[in-house]
């Protein structure tokens, strides 16, 4: 099948424009480096039907990062014979920097149509670009397009065809790409503009930090409010008025106990269903994902896509720069760390912006043991919670230690040193509430997809752990370390285990062990801290080879230990 | 090669205070000014030129941070976000 590869500078929509060629939605966010692999999707051309690659956006063909790697790669790997094109995607309103890869493209003969993409922004910011001349000097097609509302793309597929080998020949690229633009290019002088304005008040001096705080206070005030809401307007009383009834007439079909019985329902407290504490598949299998932690995944995500397409992210990651680097890490390292919180898998993933083996073994290890997931934070808050805000600061307080501690002590332990930070900001842009709505239900339905079977997968492996006496064995045998250093119910252990599967169906298990604050506090930290789920370990191992991931995982059974050893005394 | 370079670097600025060279550090929030040359290994030339920082371009410093954190500035329509030492080998006109 005949190949189109999208190219191009990071953060020029070229994950947008993939989307309307092939109908295949993609995260795509303000900001460089949010896809980190090619993507694949198919589309026609006429009546052919043809495979397109979204490929991680990169400055040069002599690559910087990892996932710049991945493009540069494909592109020194062409043949001609196999009939592939490239789409080289360009952002208007920067044209000329834009340029520098477009002449480095034309260098490697290979058959090439430049789509002018986001050309209604770089029409209000004043840029106008000549496509005529433009198309004339190099010698292929050249397509103005705006990715977000789809304007120009029908005219994108119909150059397809008309992809070719550019003539254009220079010397020095940037004297032949400060020709170009003279003729090219004209740029009408403006006002600075709201956005602008924000933009340098959220990286000012002594604005700057007020401006984070603020922001992360509104996000979580409204992460909180929507969940709540949720929670308390509908998915409880749907649980409690129309579910409970519902599962206590099975209930006494089954006859109210036995082995299917307590699998399927679990155990009654008091006669009635607790929803939290019955541990059945169809009772907590079911509480636990969708009214437990679905509504607080819909209020992070959209807070978090909200940020993501605004470009806020950048620029808080600038602002952290300078302490970050205490840790061995730069200020973009935020954006693992930010993914992270909602699940560990694109967390490790998103990993890869950063430049170095040693940045990325620092943030993905920092990532794996102090940053919980989502779904884990939204347990902890339901279960900590109830014994107060000082309970939860604990558990909260003690991770954020533990991450700045783990990345002091790496960056000092280490050899070498990590970059300075050295990347483009992008522009203050007003996201698209179509476009964020279908980003946050692609995030939505993912967890729904992948997390719900495995919850119910924890639970009903949790019921096997139990029903076959699993538990209580290896619940004497690590009696020592759970009991003695932790100062944790032996029985503890079965959430321990089930973590591997899922963190959140962990933190549940804990729910009917009757353990008093300090216990549910450590516990709680421990289970964030001791092993990635399994998901997030598959994901780790590729990323970070199986040497690097026997220190990581040996790191991690060490600071746990420590920490929660710590904490049992001093609790 | 890049690390010697740093060290060496260090080394200069040392003796001479870097006085005699104009920084990104010398210029006020919205102050522009041209590139005069950039100082590095390949690898940081051309990360920088990738990025539009080259010889003989304008470039308007926007913001720093704090603490020898990074600065900001402004290159042709794009805003780039430096760390304080990077910044300190673009030397100014």
């Amino acid at each position: 099948m005949k190949k189109v590869l999208l190219v191009g500078n990071p953060n020029v929509g070229k994950s947008v424009v993939f989307s309307r060629l092939t109908g295949v939605h993609v995260v795509a966010s303000n900001y460089s480096g949010t896809t980190v692999e090619y993507t694949k999707g198919t589309m026609r051309i006429g009546s052919e039907k043809a495979e397109v690659l979204d490929i991680p956006g990169t400055y040069s063909l002599s690559p910087d990062s990892k996932a710049e790697q991945v493009a540069a790669e494909m592109i020194n790997n062409f043949k001609e014979e196999d009939g592939n094109i490239f789409v080289n995607v360009i952002d208007s309103t920067n044209l000329e920097r834009n340029l520098a890869l477009t002449l480095e493209l034309i260098k490697k003969k290979i058959p090439l149509v430049v789509c002018l993409n986001m050309w209604d922004e770089a029409k209000h910011t004043g840029v106008e670009i000549d496509v005529e001349k433009l198309e004339q000097i190099l010698g292929v097609p050249v397509v103005p397009t705006t990715g977000i509302t789809g304007e120009g793309i029908k005219n994108l597929v119909s150059c397809f065809n008309k992809a070719k080998l550019s003539k254009f020949t220079f010397k020095d690229k940037w004297h032949a790409i400060g020709k170009i633009i003279e003729v090219v290019q004209e740029l009408k002088h403006r006002h600075h503009t709201f956005g602008e304005r924000l933009g340098d008040a959220s990286i000012h001096r002594f604005w700057g930090i007020p401006i984070s705080l603020l922001v992360l206070l509104i996000s979580f005030t409204i992460i909180r409010l929507i969940g709540e809401s949720l929670i308390t307007y509908i998915l409880e009383p749907l649980f409690n008025n129309i579910w409970a009834p519902i599962m206590m007439k099975l209930s006494t079909i089954l006859g109210g106990k036995g082995v299917i019985h307590h699998v399927v329902i679990g155990n009654l407290v008091d006669g009635q269903i607790d929803f939290v504490e019955s541990l059945g598949l169809l009772t907590t299998g079911l509480f636990v994902p969708i009214a437990m932690v679905l509504p607080y995944i819909i209020g992070f995500y959209l807070i978090l896509s909200f940020l993501e397409d605004s470009g806020y992210l950048p620029r808080l990651g600038i602002l952290v720069d300078n302490f970050m680097h205490k840790l061995g890490i730069h200020g973009l390292a935020i954006v693992p760390m930010l993914l992270g919180l909602g699940c560990n898998v694109p967390g490790a993933m998103a990993a890869r912006i950063l430049e170095t083996k040693r940045e990325r073994f620092i943030a993905s290890t920092m990532m794996a043991i102090a940053v919980p997931c989502f779904a884990q934070l939204a347990m902890v808050v339901g279960l900590v919670g109830k014994h107060g805000a000082l309970a939860l600061s604990m558990v909260f307080g003690t991770l954020f230690i533990v991450w700045v501690l783990l990345g002091f002590f790496l960056n000092k332990i280490m050899k070498g040193e990590s970059p300075e930070i050295f990347i483009e900001i992008p522009p203050y842009r007003l996201p698209s509430f179509r476009v964020l709505m279908k980003k946050l239900w692609m995030r939505v339905w993912a967890f729904i997809k992948e997390a719900i079977p495995f919850m119910l997968l924890g639970v009903l492996f949790m019921n096997l752990l139990y029903a076959l006496h699993i538990i209580d064995f290896i619940g004497k045998l690590t009696e020592p370390i759970i009991t003695g250093i932790l100062g944790l119910p032996k029985e503890a252990v079965g959430a321990l285990i089930v973590g591997f599967l899922r963190k959140d169906v962990a933190i549940g298990m804990l729910s009917p062990l009757n353990m008093n604050m300090e216990q549910l506090v450590i516990a709680s930290v421990v289970l964030t801290m001791y092993f990635p789920c399994i998901a997030t370990f598959t994901v780790l191992l590729k990323e970070l080879g199986i040497k690097d991931m026997l220190k990581s995982s040996a790191i991690m059974i060490f600071s746990t230990l420590l920490v929660g050893g710590i904490m049992n005394i001093f609790l | 090669m890049n690390k010697l370079f740093d060290k060496a670097h260090r080394h200069h600025g040392h003796h001479h205070g870097c006085n005699d060279l104009k920084t990104i550090h010398a210029l006020k929030n919205g102050e522009v000014a041209k590139i005069k040359d950039i100082l590095g290994g390949r690898n940081f030339i051309n990360r920088a030129e990738s990025l539009g920082i080259r010889e003989g371009v304008q470039i308007t410093k926007i913001s720093s941070q704090m603490m020898s954190g990074p600065i900001t500035v402004k290159v042709g329509q794009t805003q780039i976000a430096i760390g304080h030492r990077m910044a300190m080998r673009i030397i100014l006109e």
